[in-house]
């Protein structure tokens, strides 16, 4: 262990305080030092083989992933056609098994196939919606609280009136001025969305700014974006995954909403949301109708929230450490 | 005092004082709809800081000596006077020219803790002042090394997180980041309270060390005034947001003329059994900010206070011990020692025990 080279300063200490501890102080100081900071591949190993759950929603999220890559090839059938033999004589849709390992919807069409096909609609609103919501509202709560003044109460002022939409009515007259579709849902969710995570945002900002590494960043003189990006960004890093992975569950339920009012997926296109819509109404004769889609739904989005607690963890140093 | 004229340097900063801030009053709040008061955390505050030398201020908890440190910094906007640092009027820079002006100018701040981004390791930390210079990008990972080097921190430590050092390993991080844009001035707000006693002479003497050698001069704030004697030339006292004593340290605390710097120094534990003073305590608290007392701030807590304490606020006058003081009775403020009975209310006690 090399000693100090701050150890001949010691030496010179006078006055307030004896000499004689110092020498002893400095080298207690610099006798247990931590190991360096491992580099981030191992510390996503280290943290995986000790984090259950978060192995398991990952897995989770990688299947499901492949399962809409791949919906073409795993798909039994056609989603959207609508087979003669898919219901039963007294025109009740028929239950799982056999030709339909998930039963088939009142229409004829083949469960398992909508599920895979809808799992493409569902993960790309909820991710991509709910990314465009968080970029636009992580921008709007950093720029206001650590700007403050009057960028701050225009943005904020801008955010109260957004929230202050009833949020149907808000979505029916974007998307009848610019008509349904996948990309114009997921543009009406994010401008739904963004509100919260900038409200969350800037009342993180307006206390962060007060802690000395952010007033000894600005006394640097370092340029206000740099300062947001370095000395603030990072530290609002494992609230926002938190509530961007909460996020995707609320997406991908909106847009079950919007597609429940016809203006969501164009029909007959499958989402999730507008399979649980069209089952709550048979649950009764065919539960599976709800059931499949709705287990569907539960499992990403508490994979999201496992893996975003995971990545949370992982992304902060101290927490690291603490495993 | 001598002019020593040194031909290398400018002939317009030969000894023009580094620092000169002059009635420098902030105001905290009062701009709100609805809460109009506001208070006065630092009133007109004047003190030169030589060139290459430091100036300790003192003063209790709420004294104002944090907002001063900050207003001349300008990480707070003050509202009245003039601060010249470095030949800049700093209250007048906006923008650009305050960024570029704040290299002539570092803190070094209370809590290591705190002070130092969490999210970035410490060689990261210090190549945010190099950024902040507006040096080149490839060198920043050598400048970083002679940086802890210069601070008395092993290379290797730049690839380590804040949280993996110590508190003192952190104060020197926080000077090297500090030292990073070459300042002339670095202001030390309370930078060795939060460290142990030993730790805290290793830092002192790192900043003695750094001032000797690069000719830095050092605003050194601290409630301790041991502190201050080892480090300090000239010792400022506030209280209430004012300067109530100013003066060389060693006067300070050889003849103090303020009652209250009195007290203050009464207070400070020394070895051994020889005490100057009576060991006092104040009584009460520093007046509240939302009713300021009449006359002088210091007179509900003072053991001399007359009539014309309570009717006028005393000015900052030179006394013939080369102080400067505001007290109607900086001449007889011995009386304190000399006859504590004698017309003293029981606001200082006596504990001779």
């Amino acid at each position: 262990m090399t000693l100090e080279p701050a150890d001949h300063l010691s030496a010179m200490a006078t006055g307030a305080t004896q000499a004689p501890t110092l020498g002893l102080a400095s080298a207690g100081e610099s006798a247990e030092l931590p190991p360096a900071a491992p580099g981030l591949g191992r510390r996503i190993r280290h943290s995986l083989r000790s984090d259950k759950p978060a192995i398991v929603s990952i897995t989770l999220l990688v299947l499901l992933a492949l399962a809409a890559v791949l919906a073409p090839l795993l798909a039994p059938h056609d989603p959207l056609h609508t087979f003669a033999d898919g219901i039963s004589s007294d025109g009740a849709p028929l239950g799982p098994g056999g030709k339909f390992p998930l039963g088939t919807d009142p229409s004829g069409r083949d469960v398992l196939s909508r599920l895979l096909f809808g799992a493409r609609v569902s993960l790309t609103i909820g991710i991509l919606a709910n990314g465009l919501a968080t970029v636009i509202g992580v921008f709007v709560g950093l720029c206001a609280g650590y700007l403050g003044g009057w960028v701050e109460t225009i943005l904020m002022r801008l955010t109260d009136i957004v929230m202050s939409f009833p949020i149907l009515l808000f979505c029916i007259a974007l998307i009848a001025v610019t008509g349904p579709s996948e990309r114009n849902v997921i543009i009406v969710i994010a401008l739904i969305y963004w509100t919260t995570l900038a409200r969350i945002t800037r009342s993180l900002v307006l206390s962060l700014k007060e802690r000395e590494f952010v007033v000894a960043a600005r006394a640097l003189g370092l340029s206000h974006w740099r300062i947001m990006r370095k000395h603030l960004f990072p530290h609002l890093v494992p609230t926002i995954i938190v509530y961007a992975t909460l996020g995707v569950a609320s997406s991908i339920l909106i847009e079950a909403s919007l597609s429940f009012l016809g203006i969501g997926v164009p029909i007959p296109n499958p989402s999730w949301g507008q399979m649980i819509d069209q089952g709550r109404e048979y649950y009764q004769i065919a539960p599976w109708l709800l059931i499949f889609p709705g287990l569907c739904l539960v499992l990403t989005v508490l994979s999201f929230n496992l893996a975003g607690d995971w990545l949370r963890d992982l992304l902060d140093p101290t927490a690291a450490e603490r495993r | 005092m001598t002019a020593v004229i040194d031909p290398a340097a400018p002939a317009s900063t030969g000894d023009e004082p580094v620092v000169q801030v002059r009635e420098l009053t902030v105001r905290y709040g009062g701009r709100g709809l609805f809460n109009r008061a506001g208070i006065t955390a630092a009133r007109r505050v004047s003190f030169n800081i030589e060139s290459g030398r430091t100036l300790g201020i003192a003063g209790e908890s709420g004294s104002g000596k944090s907002t001063v440190a900050r207003a001349i910094t300008r990480v707070i906007d003050s509202h009245a006077g003039q601060v010249l640092v470095a030949g800049h009027d700093v209250r007048a820079l906006r923008g650009r020219g305050l960024r570029r002006f704040r290299r002539h100018m570092q803190m070094v701040f209370q809590d290591p803790y705190d002070s130092l981004n969490s999210r970035l390791t410490a060689g990261q930390n210090v190549a945010e002042g190099l950024v902040a210079a507006g040096g080149r990008r490839p060198d920043h990972t050598l400048r970083v090394r002679e940086l802890f080097d210069r601070v008395g921190l092993p290379v290797s430590f730049t690839d380590r997180y804040p949280h993996q050092l110590s508190g003192g390993q952190r104060q020197r991080v926080s000077i090297a980041r500090a030292l990073a844009v070459n300042p002339q001035v670095l202001v030390c707000d309370e930078a060795v309270s939060a460290l142990d006693v030993s730790i805290r002479a290793q830092i002192l003497n790192l900043l003695k060390d750094l001032q000797e050698r690069d000719g830095i001069s050092l605003l050194f704030i601290s409630h301790d005034l041991s502190t201050l004697r080892f480090i300090a030339d000239e010792i400022a006292i506030m209280y209430f947001g004012q300067i109530v004593e100013v003066g060389p340290a060693d006067v300070i605390f050889a003849d103090p003329r303020h009652p209250y710097t009195q007290a203050l120094i009464a207070a400070v534990p020394e070895p051994g059994a020889r005490r100057r003073y009576p060991r006092s305590r104040l009584a009460g608290e520093a007046p509240s900010h939302h009713a300021p007392p009449p006359g002088c701030p210091f007179q509900p807590r003072c053991p001399l206070a007359t009539e014309v304490c309570r009717q006028q606020d005393p000015a900052l006058l030179p006394h013939r011990n080369g102080n400067r003081v505001a007290c109607h009775h900086a001449d007889d403020a011995v009386a304190v020692t000399a006859a504590p009975d004698a017309a003293a209310p029981a606001s200082i006690e006596e504990d001779r025990s």
